[in-house]
């Protein structure tokens, strides 16, 4: 079944076109890895999803509903979570504090107590049981990518896209990151959109990659296929400009 | 005697106004970060509503004052849409000009004669009563305005409006309907700086629009819960005591003009070294106190 299709969606920026005719659908249950270079205009394809930004032509279609005007909050009550690209946790809250939000205006939750008693569960989901109660900011990378998740699960999301959550980690976080999502997609039976740039990750975790480039997705596939895609090697992998910090996308 | 009486109670009369009116301005202010510069706006409205009430209708200040918080929360909710869309000093400033503007509106509303001052006589036979009566209703404000604050605090509503401050766009992709509770915060606010005006109309007894709608008034009010600190009810009202006793005391002790210069230079002292104010400051020397007492009972334990 398919959760989520975006029809032609085209997004320029002044002049400069960004999506020109994006066209892809994601599986319920599946992992999507979506990747691409830098400028490629992923993050945007997320903004569009998530509601922040409004595509100039094409449509949004997520569980059969369209959502391509929707409002930010109600494609969030929709179902839809996201984390940022360059983290972004209520700076001068708690870890815990951040999930309230989360639960108590998109999880179903009322009461600030049941909340704050769920949100000490999902930290313990992404292992940051012991810094519930430390000051967001204070927290390492890591700690604030798997916090960043751990919101966006607050809201009760049936669809999460994931903001290059592996970039800027050591290889033995990107390895706890991986055992992360394949835990959260099989036991909260969530669907992913994963943006990366680190390759290795984004191979051993994706059912399924789309390639994003010139405004278009130009493959999609399989992992294994996707690394031999000569299309892909050409625009992509063989430009070497993918790196693990990755840049700011448009 | 009776003049020693006075002093005193008009000096708590304006700390109580001030506590409320900061207290208010800080449930938009300090949990949402939306930092208005015309919370004097309200008072003023507040004020001129049980002006026109009594002089229309001969109405009592148990009842204007109430009537005056609607009235003011109502302005809120017309001038506060546009205005919201803006953040930091671009909704300062704009609410620095809504100030204004209401000042003159109010000021040339026909059939009030507002500009040329306007009398209201003591609610109680005796004038000295009368301060005393409305002293307490002030405090019964401040005790209003509290409880507001902190139901707001430990609400559903109060995490929305953290959100918000900490990060609107985020807020807005976790549920949370930004443009609602921002208005909703700014529409209470004001409704509870109209009941202040509401009263301290009767205070002034002879109301002319320069003290009702004093632009030093939205600027104190967002100094006292920033020098207090914004994260709960408690700042403000630290912070309105502070800044009333330093201003009397500077005042009595260098006389008006030396006494705002020094009043300045605190407050540029408070600022630079207390950027979260005296509240997050004292909680964290409270802190640090504490660990020493408990690492001590601690060490008898396990060394037995």
């Amino acid at each position: 079944m398919t959760l989520l299709e975006l029809q032609g969606v085209e997004k320029s920026f002044g002049g400069l076109s960004v999506l020109d005719g994006v066209t892809f659908s994601v599986e319920t249950g599946s992992i999507q890895g979506l990747i691409g270079p830098n400028g490629a205009g992923k993050t945007t394809i997320f903004n569009i999803v998530s509601g922040l930004l409004r595509a100039d032509a094409g449509t949004v279609v997520f569980d059969g509903e369209e959502i391509t005007e929707m409002a930010p909050r109600r494609i969030a009550r929709r179902g839809i979570g996201r984390t940022f690209q360059i983290t972004r946790p209520y700076p001068g809250m708690t870890s815990r504090d951040n999930l309230l939000p989360g639960l108590l205006y998109a999880g179903g939750y009322d009461r600030v107590r049941d909340a704050r008693t769920r949100a000490t569960e999902l930290l313990e989901l992404v292992d940051l049981g012991a810094d519930a109660t430390e000051e967001s900011r204070s927290l390492t990378m890591s700690e604030q990518k798997r916090l960043e998740i751990a919101r966006a699960l607050a809201t009760e999301p049936e669809l999460l896209l994931l903001d290059e959550v592996f970039a800027g980690l050591s290889h033995e976080d990107i390895n706890r990151q991986i055992e992360l999502i394949e835990r959260i997609q099989s036991d909260l039976d969530i669907t992913i959109i994963l943006i990366e740039h680190v390759m290795e990750a984004t191979m051993t975790i994706c059912d399924q990659v789309g390639v994003l480039a010139n405004g278009g997705i130009i493959a999609e596939d399989v992992p294994a296929e996707i690394a031999h895609n000569e299309q892909v090697i050409d625009v992509y992998l063989g430009s070497g400009g993918e790196g693990v910090g990755g840049g700011v996308d448009a | 005697m009776l003049t020693q009486d006075q002093y005193y109670l008009s000096f708590f009369m304006l700390m109580v106004m001030y506590a409320s009116l900061s207290i208010g301005w800080n449930i938009l202010g300090g949990y949402a970060g939306y930092e208005s510069f015309g919370h004097v706006a309200f008072l003023g409205v507040g004020g001129y509503t049980s002006v026109w009430l009594f002089v229309e209708l001969g109405l009592e200040p148990f009842l204007t004052a109430p009537i005056g918080a609607l009235v003011a929360g109502f302005v809120a909710l017309i001038v506060g849409y546009p205005a919201l869309r803006l953040k930091g000093p671009y909704f300062a400033l704009v609410t620095l000009i809504i100030a204004l503007a209401v000042q003159v509106f109010v000021t040339n509303l026909p059939g009030l004669d507002a500009s040329q001052g306007i009398f209201l006589p003591a609610p109680l036979e005796s004038p000295a009563r009368s301060q005393a009566l409305l002293y307490l209703l002030m405090v019964g404000v401040l005790a209003v305005t509290i409880l507001v604050a902190r139901y707001v605090e430990r609400s559903r509503y109060g995490v929305g409006l953290y959100a918000i401050r900490e990060d609107e766009e985020v807020a807005s992709t976790q549920g949370i309907n930004t443009t609602n509770l921002k208005l909703g915060a700014f529409v209470v606010s004001a409704a509870l700086a109209g009941l202040a005006g509401g009263i301290y109309a009767w205070f002034l007894g002879f109301v002319t629009p320069s003290p009702m709608f004093d632009i030093q008034i939205s600027i104190l009010v967002v100094l006292i819960a920033l020098l207090g600190g914004t994260q709960s009810w408690i700042g403000p009202f630290i912070g309105a005591v502070l800044l009333r006793v330093v201003d009397e005391i500077l005042v009595l002790q260098f006389g008006g003009q030396a006494a705002q210069i020094m009043y300045g230079l605190v407050l540029i002292v408070v600022i630079l070294y207390l950027p979260y104010g005296i509240l997050p400051k004292l909680q964290q020397m409270a802190q640090n106190h504490v660990p020493r007492r408990v690492r001590t009972l601690g060490t008898d334990g396990e060394s037995g």
